[in-house]
């Protein structure tokens, strides 16, 4: 809403700069975003005026401030002066039909009240003072006829529409609801077909306006017009705003009808228009207003306590003060003992109890009086519960493992079914759609963080980032009957090297870096060869834990289309064990351990982990570590096999320490077992 | 006498010799050479045995004084040798200490991870507790529990992403407090913070469809504008500096009346007035307001009897202010030169 400032002073006396007028009305709640500058010209060629506009930003609840004279208001509230009531001409009272006009209202929901005026017109330019105001604050002069209706609206706030009266057949308007695959050709030039129901104004044969938004071309108003009908109307707001949403018609009336107009204004638009049209000479009204006014309440006493307004802003301001707010805003009260009876004109729709007067108040004292005042109360505790305390364990733990966190959208392209290659039946396949979207890439939610992983590593492998290690904690969506689950995953995604530098060497982040990580997350853990085809068919493994499949860890198939290299694991995160970075302390032994190597070779196809975990059985309490630090195929290792070797450290029980004998006859055992279990041929 | 003429020639080579050798390795060689189980001296000194008792008190003190002599040059020479060669193996071991160390690694936080993380320590220092819900909401929920009637405009289809079966991506994390509510309902106090995604069917250079909110509710008796003043205040001075102000500015939410806008001054130029805040010397960060009696009603308590106040922030917004950081959409794209700067 732009508000000339010549204009406001028109109905307020104005003494600060335009400058400081914004400041206070922003501080009142009626935000100003911009002061302008424009220059208008005079009658005098080459002569211009200035003016300054206000363009303001207001909260959908103030409605009552998009009109200059509903901001002269709320000026005169906030500088404490008054309002000069904007002149108008008194017209015949409002009835059913008159001897130029008959307007019937079909539909009585739609439309509280509609008032025709018929005048008789010369249609021409404006005078320059009406071109002034109206692009003052942006609006384009059409004809006098149309400028009027303009003005009126800015400074009233109530829309007016005109038509061309010799048009209208049979002189009737009707007020309905259009009918099925009803069209009407509007002045922008467009024919839409109207959504049914949309509410019309039309003649015995015809729409000749969609209601509150665009007038018609058949009755619209151009030089040959003589006479018009002004209509001044109230519709309802929530099918104003359908219909211009729906005809992407977004009209100045209709934005206003939208937020809701004064229903004591629709006679007074029309006074003012006809005392308008007298001024210009330019028009003579026929008759009296036809149609009926809406039903209002013209000043609704609301009550209100004055203690439970201190108590709410936590100040402390005498009754007579909130008396005098009040008043400024229009709004007179009666005492009733502890209790204000309070006035609230029909303009302010917004103020309907007593919290609204409340906020009134305090918007008028100005929030920047009211003091600080520390909470009291009783004491609360603040503190995560154990769940979210295991959470932020598990982003810690990660941290500590100097992986990096990002975050990305939860939007999920369906196209990454075929992305990545997955089964007909695939779980990533059925995500959760969205039923308006923005853009088929997010729209749906999803089922999976991996494609998300997969396009930052990507996105970073193409700027060239030589690696990198990364997390994300995120929600999945999971289609479920009543409503989708939301799930915690864990997704950890890596390519490339972290590098080195003249004394170390460069770190590759590949598949076993991601493994060691979730190893980390998960001791317990299984790993089990696996078969995503979004995979690498070869670098893949399904995690198991405490038997049930959390997640995967696998090096991403090259025909997903990766520059390089990367490995992605995602992890459920309620499968992570909550004894996760919580200490669970089990005494040192006194004794101390020593350390024996062993090196075999044994089947390719026989997985590390079964053979560690039969070490582990094997050794029982006196082998307290089996670290696997070779693996090795070459020319010395017969085909099909390879060689591990296996650094135990052995820990005598009770601060005792191995005799040598004892370590040979641990040793002997073990290789036997291995021998037995797994074929191995001992090398050492 | 034989014997003693023996002692004062391997003394006298002894002594030679130690001054001739070069290596503390070559000292201890000598030493067991000469005074080891068969060294020299030790075998010359076994030969005692031979001689008569008369003679042996004063070739014994001799032999004694001897190996005294030649234990004492071993040791000089060998401290002096040893220190030589410390100072030469140091010498040897200098590095250049102007070259750079191995180079830890340290992960980096999300920005707005770190913003939400760091909040919360704020408000759990208040006596806050942490309440979360989920992303996907019924209207209820999302609306009308919140005081959003069926026509009101932020229900257009045209601002929220729905589902098919009319459930909604929340728009706010204000459900959190609904829930919380209605879960600890009629009893108080409540203090929560609720952060989280949330979603918006917009995207631009200042709108991402999805992003982050940290909410926060009071529910108790005798609460103020003032008390939110106070608790805003703390807030900010915490995440910004103890040299900021706030104010407040009215506004509407359909949430909360009175409602206000609240600005941090700006820290950039100090409220003087720079590019960031535009001009004014103050910057938005958040929304806030007492919690509407509507609201405590439906969720089941008595607005005489209680109230409360409620606030909501973007976490994007605090953490580009926080930063300067001057696109929205770096926080979503990852890019590993913005991710390092955290
Ligand atoms: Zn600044």
């Amino acid at each position: 809403m732009k508000v000339s400032l010549a204009w406001l002073k028109q109905f307020v006396d104005v003494e600060q700069p335009a400058a400081k007028l914004a400041e206070i009305l922003t501080h009142a709640g009626i935000a100003v975003d911009a002061v302008s500058r424009v220059t208008l010209a005079t009658a005098q060629a080459g002569q211009s005026v200035n003016d300054e506009v206000l363009e303001l930003d207001l909260t959908p609840n103030r409605a009552d401030c998009q009109s200059i004279l509903g901001v002269a208001y709320e000026v005169a509230a906030l500088t404490s002066k008054t309002v000069a009531e904007p002149v108008g001409v008194s017209v015949g009272k409002a009835r059913v039909s008159g001897s130029h006009l008959a307007v019937e209202i079909q539909a009585p929901s739609l439309c509280s009240g509609y008032l025709g005026l018929v005048l008789d017109v010369a249609v021409g330019e404006s005078p320059l003072w009406l071109k002034n105001r109206l692009e003052g604050v942006g609006l384009r002069p059409v004809n006098n006829v149309v400028d009027i209706t303009n003005f009126v609206m800015w400074e009233l706030g109530q829309p007016l529409h005109a038509f061309d009266y010799d048009r209208i057949v049979g002189q009737r308007l009707i007020v309905r609801r259009s009918l099925p695959e009803e069209s009407i050709t509007l002045i922008d030039g467009t024919s839409p077909v109207m959504p049914e129901g949309t509410l019309v104004i039309a003649d015995a044969t015809h729409a000749l306006a969609i209601a509150g938004v665009m007038g018609g071309l058949d009755c619209e108003v151009s030089t040959a017009t003589r006479r018009i009908v002004l209509e001044s109307a109230l519709f309802e707001r929530a099918s104003i705003r359908r219909t211009a949403r729906a005809l992407g018609l977004r009209t100045e009336a209709s934005l206003r009808f939208d937020k809701g107009v004064d229903p004591s204004g629709i006679s007074r638009a029309l006074q003012r228009a006809a005392y308008v049209f007298q001024l210009l000479g330019v028009g003579q009204v026929l008759g009296e207003c036809i149609g009926s006014e809406p039903l209002y309440c013209p000043c609704r006493p609301i009550q209100v306590r004055p203690e439970r307004v201190n108590s709410l802003l936590g100040i402390d301001l005498a009754p007579s003060e909130m008396q005098a707010i009040l008043l400024r805003l229009g709004m007179p009260t009666q005492v009733h003992g502890d209790v204000f009876l309070v006035s609230v004109p029909s303009r302010r729709g917004d103020v309907v109890q007593e919290i609204d007067l409340v906020e009134e108040i305090g918007r008028i004292h100005g929030f920047n009086n009211i003091p600080t005042d520390i909470m009291r109360g009783e004491v609360t505790q603040g503190r995560l519960t154990e769940d979210q305390r295991w959470l932020r364990s598990l982003r810690r733990t990660l941290l500590s493992l100097n992986v990096d966190e990002v975050v990305t959208l939860s939007f999920y392209d369906p196209e990454n079914g075929t992305k990545f290659m997955l089964l007909e039946h695939h779980a990533f396949r059925r995500a959760v759609a969205l039923a308006n979207p923005l853009s088929r890439e997010r729209s749906t939610l999803r089922p999976t963080l991996m494609p998300s992983m997969v396009e930052v590593l990507g996105y970073n492998q193409a700027r060239q980032i030589s690696g990198m290690s990364v997390f994300e904690i995120g929600t999945v969506y999971l289609p479920h009957a009543e409503k989708p689950l939301e799930q915690q995953n864990l997704c950890l995604g890596a390519y490339g090297v972290r590098e080195g530098n003249w004394i170390e060497q460069s770190r590759p982040l590949d598949f076993f870096h991601v493994r060691g990580l979730v190893e980390k997350l998960l001791p317990d853990a299984e790993f089990v060869v696996g078969q995503e085809s979004f995979l690498h068919p070869g670098r893949q493994a399904e995690i198991w834990q405490e038997g049930a499949k959390i997640g995967y860890v696998g090096e991403i198939h090259p025909l997903v289309g990766l520059k390089e290299r990367a490995v992605v694991a995602e992890i459920s995160v309620a499968g992570i064990p909550t004894s996760l970075g919580k200490p669970l302390y089990r005494g040192i032994s006194a004794s101390i351990a020593v350390e024996r190597d062993i090196a075999f070779l044994v089947n390719e196809s026989i997985s590390a982990a079964d053979i560690l975990a039969r070490i582990r059985e094997a050794g029982g309490e006196r082998i307290t570590s089996a670290t696997l630090f070779d693996v090795y195929v070459g020319t010395n290792t017969p085909l099909g096999m390879r060689s591990l070797a296996i650094r135990l450290e052995l820990t005598a029980p009770g601060g005792a320490s191995f005799t040598e004998a004892e370590l040979s006859a641990i040793l002997g055992k073990l290789r036997h077992v291995l021998e037995h279990a797994f074929g191995a041929v001992w090398r050492a | 006498m034989e014997l003693i003429d023996r002692l004062k020639r391997v003394t006298a080579e002894a002594l030679a010799k130690i001054e001739v050798l070069d290596s503390v390795t070559a000292l201890q060689d000598y030493r067991v050479s000469l005074l080891g189980k068969k060294g020299e001296l030790t075998g010359i000194l076994r030969g005692m045995g031979t001689l008569s008792p008369a003679d042996r008190p004063s070739v014994g003190q001799l032999a004694n004084e001897v190996r005294d002599q030649i234990e004492v040059a071993l040791e000089a020479k060998t401290a002096a040798l040893a220190a030589t060669e410390l100072a030469a193996k140091l010498k040897q071991e200098r590095v250049d200490v102007t070259l750079p160390g191995r180079q830890p690694y340290h992960a980096h936080v999300h920005p707005l991870n770190r913003i939400i993380e760091e909040a919360t320590e704020i408000f759990l220092g208040l006596g806050f507790s942490v309440a979360e819900g989920p992303e996907i909401e019924s209207e209820y929920y999302n609306f009308e529990a919140l005081n959003v009637p069926p026509l009101h405009p932020a229900r257009d289809m045209q601002d929220s992403f729905y589902l098919h079966d009319g459930h909604v991506l929340r728009t706010q994390t204000s459900p959190v407090q609904v829930r919380t509510m209605q879960a600890l309902s009629p009893h108080y106090p409540i203090r929560i913070i609720s952060p989280g995604k949330v979603y918006r069917r917009d995207d631009d250079a200042t709108h991402s469809p999805m992003f982050h909110q940290i909410e926060g509710l009071v529910i108790d008796k005798d609460i103020s504008l003032a008390h939110l003043k106070s608790m805003l205040l703390m807030f900010a001075r915490q995440m910004f500096g103890a040299e900021r102000e706030i104010r407040l500015r009215p506004s509407y939410f359909p949430f909360t009346e009175p409602s206000a806008e609240v600005d941090v001054s700006c820290g950039t130029c100090g409220g003087r007035g720079c590019r960031v805040c535009k001009g004014t010397g103050w910057v938005e960060i958040l929304g806030c307001g007492m919690v509407h009696p509507a609201v405590l009603s439906m969720s089941g308590y008595d607005p005489e009897e209680v109230n409360g106040f409620a606030f909501g922030m973007g976490v994007e917004r605090i953490a580009m202010l926080k930063y300067n950081v001057e696109d929205l959409r770096h926080f979503f794209v990852n890019d590993y030169r913005f991710v390092r700067q955290f």
